[in-house]
């Protein structure tokens, strides 16, 4: 689960590109040859891919901790199996990204150790806590619902190695996300209680779900390299129009009601009020909503989140308690005799 | 009014055909998962046995509502059984040739036929299989194991030296 809408763009512009090479290679894309690892490309390219893959890849891993949290206290042993597969499924997709952003010029080592001392980020949506297994549920119904829609217009890019894992992460993902709409179900017709928890964890999900896809676009995103040469192919306000245009009528169908909040500093939910910009404009097709508080975005972005402390000192501990793994696994290869 | 078309094997199988698993692009027919069919032409009571490839496997209730629904919508059937057996064990072996195909070009590798391990009962000779797992891009063999974990229970990650991609392994079962 993740997606990569919102990494900035740090591109050296000092480098001088050859302008022959670079023609070749956006005539490449434009009759939309995959790029391989070893073909040439320009170096904003390769520094953006790189940021987007590694922010992908670390998203895949931090998003895991939340979940992690709640396996053992999984309402039924089949729900339980879905969150530890989920869980797995995650860590793997990490594995594989990981590896494309290596071939992009990156250690991995160095990776894991610039996600824990906070140099690069992962997806904003996993600062936000997890209180109930209501929240767990919105994680998997609209957080993946959102993953699901940036991540198939990401496979539409044009970089091979990130687009191959893409196609295969969205299978895996499309069968989480069915299971996050049983478990919305399974919730919104149960008990009043149930409802409730349902309903307080989508007050909670439904705005860090909104933000999922990324701060508006700047006017001519189009023509900005990350569009330009196909890392992207979705804006993120046009990604957004479509998430709320599927989710918003299906919550209302749940029984959910879509409410503007105000929330404290752990996260929680302090005051709400029914969205008054919500609605269908039958004449186009999409709902109109209220902006989310964007100025919290880059708040949480920054390290002030509910639990941007907490997911990095968890993998922190992780990298830690690892270390003799990763140094077992590396002498144990070389003290090895060769392959006959 | 009475249907007079008589339900038979072939009917279902087709129909069995059209659900993929839910994770990969491949039929659960070609998957190998589909282990035997019973129609009861009086009833119109259809039971299908199915195997799971890993005990635990989460896929396994959705897998089972996609049968229902689309057995039950066949014609003149009233009433559809679906069973998880776990004998025989499921094996790569049954995998089509066309689901391997299709898995492929997915980038999921499939352990060659005959190269699972023995069951009990089985007397005991082992064939080794050492030859390298061909990248499903471009085929090279200058291939290794990235992590015997991958994304599901069933998979492992290779990586290819030569294209720089990585690739998913069935695990040999």
């Amino acid at each position: 689960m993740s997606g990569s809408s919102n990494v900035g763009m740090h591109i050296d512009h000092n480098v001088k590109e050859d302008p022959e090479k670079i023609a070749e290679f956006e005539a490449k894309i434009a009759n939309g040859t995959l790029l391989e690892a070893d073909d040439w490309m320009p170096q904003a390219y390769r520094t953006g891919m790189l940021k987007m893959a590694e922010h992908h890849a670390n998203s895949e891993i931090i998003g895991a901790l939340p979940e992690g949290e709640w396996i053992t206290r999984a309402p039924s042993l089949l729900r339980k199996l879905a969150l530890t597969a989920k869980v797995q499924d995650e860590i793997g997709h990490g594995q594989m990204l990981y590896r494309v952003s290596q071939d992009l010029g990156k250690s991995r080592d160095l990776m894991l150790r610039d996600l824990i001392t906070g140099k690069t980020k992962y997806h904003n949506v996993f600062n936000y806590p997890a209180p109930t297994w209501g929240d767990i549920t919105m994680i998997q119904w609209l957080i993946d619902g959102a993953a699901i829609l940036n991540q198939k217009s990401l496979a539409d890019g044009a970089y091979g190695p990130y687009v191959r894992t893409m196609r295969r992460i969205n299978m895996e993902e499309a069968f989480h996300f069915k299971s996050g709409e049983d478990m919305v179900l399974t919730l919104m017709t149960g008990t009043p209680m149930q409802r409730q928890m349902g309903q307080d964890a989508f007050d909670r999900w439904w705005y860090p779900s909104l933000m999922f896809f990324g701060p508006p676009d700047k006017p001519n995103c189009e023509s900005l390299p990350p569009m330009r040469w196909r890392m992207k192919t979705v804006s993120n306000d046009n990604l957004r129009q479509r998430f709320i245009n599927r989710f918003a009528p299906a919550a209302l169908d749940l029984g959910l009601k879509i409410h503007v909040v105000e929330k404290d500093e752990n996260g929680l939910v302090i005051s709400k009020k029914i969205d008054p910009n919500l609605k269908l404009d039958e004449s186009t097709g999409n709902w109109s909503f209220t902006e989310p508080d964007w100025e919290e975005f880059y708040r949480v972005i920054r390290g002030n989140g509910p639990c941007n402390k907490q997911r990095l000192g968890l993998r922190r501990f992780s990298y830690e308690q690892g270390r003799w793994v990763r140094q077992a696994i590396r002498q144990g290869s070389t003290a090895m005799p060769p392959a006959a | 009014m009475i249907s007079k078309t008589m339900l038979d094997n072939q009917t279902i199988m087709d129909v069995l055909r059209t659900i993929p698993d839910p994770e990969m692009p491949i039929s659960i027919v070609d998957l190998g998962l589909v282990e035997r069919l019973d129609i009861q032409e009086n009833s119109a009571c259809v039971s299908i046995d199915i195997l799971p490839t890993f005990v635990g496997c989460p896929a396994l209730p959705m897998i089972e509502k996609d049968i229902r629904t689309k057995v039950q919508a066949i014609e003149g059937v009233k009433e559809v059984v679906v069973r998880f057996v776990y004998d025989p064990p499921w094996s790569v072996d049954r995998i089509s040739d066309v689901g391997r195909k299709s898995l492929a070009e997915h980038g999921v590798t499939v352990p060659e036929t005959g190269s699972k391990l023995p069951v009990p009962g089985h007397d005991g000779t082992v064939t080794l299989h050492t030859s390298a797992i061909a990248c499903p891009f471009c085929e090279s063999n200058n291939t290794r194991l990235e992590s015997s974990f991958g994304p599901t229970r069933c998979r492992m990650i290779y990586y290819c030296d030569d294209c720089r991609n990585t690739f998913e392994h069935m695990k040999r079962v």
